[in-house]
């Protein structure tokens, strides 16, 4: 596989695990984090994003067959 | 359509680390006048597409008034989710269309585009030895 084009999520997995983040554009600068994802809009909002994206982190990161 | 697929740690079963792939890629959904943009992961293999109900909250979606779905899965049990009616858009193009939101989600789930709701109105090329993924609409409803 060529993971050299795709977004590298590892230092998002390993600082805010069970966290929602708010992403930039560019999908790899984290603007906010908060345990609620209304709060990380909040916070994103306070900075000047206004349409952030959000990602639910994972608290555990293992092997992933299925939503469960 | 194109997008990168995400590189994320896994911790495997004898306790080393490794990097997956996995093809998460940023969605916009739109109810009445709020919109929120999410990363979700493309899952063929489920049936609907779900997503937390956080995001209903924020989308002010009154979640218990929707149809309600038990799902099973390939884990130990099954959930609950509600369906709604919302506007889902992929870049510039937008779909309207049934999805499901749930509670239940585990902390080490995904938010995931399924068959219902995503892959009946696109197709999707999944270019894993370029980290790549395409994505070509198959009904334009709008472009925006």
């Amino acid at each position: 596989m060529d993971d050299k084009t795709a977004i590298d999520f590892s230092n998002i997995y390993e600082q805010h695990p069970g966290e929602w983040v708010a992403l930039a554009d560019d999908e790899e600068t984290v603007l906010a984090t908060d345990k609620s994802a209304q709060k990380v809009i909040e916070k994103a909002k306070k900075i000047g994003s206004d349409n952030p994206i959000l990602f639910k982190v994972p608290k555990e990161s293992r092997a992933y067959v299925g939503v469960e | 359509m194109k997008f990168k697929y995400k590189k994320i740690p896994v911790l495997l079963q004898d306790g080393s680390r490794s990097h997956v792939l996995r093809p998460i890629i940023p969605i916009t959904l739109y109810w009445r006048k709020r919109e929120i943009r999410y990363e979700v992961l493309l899952d063929s293999g489920a049936d609907f597409s779900v997503f937390h109900s956080d995001i209903a909250k924020i989308l002010n979606i009154d979640l218990s008034s929707g149809q309600t779905h038990t799902f099973g899965g390939v884990g130990s049990g099954g959930f609950v989710g509600y369906e709604h009616n919302v506007t889902l858009g992929i870049e510039g193009t937008i779909v309207t269309t049934e999805v499901v939101f749930s509670n239940d989600i585990t902390d080490s789930g995904y938010g995931i585009l399924g068959q219902l709701g995503f892959f009946e109105f696109f197709r999707v090329y999944f270019i894993y030895s370029k980290g790549q993924i395409d994505i070509k609409p198959e009904i334009i409803t709008t472009v925006i």
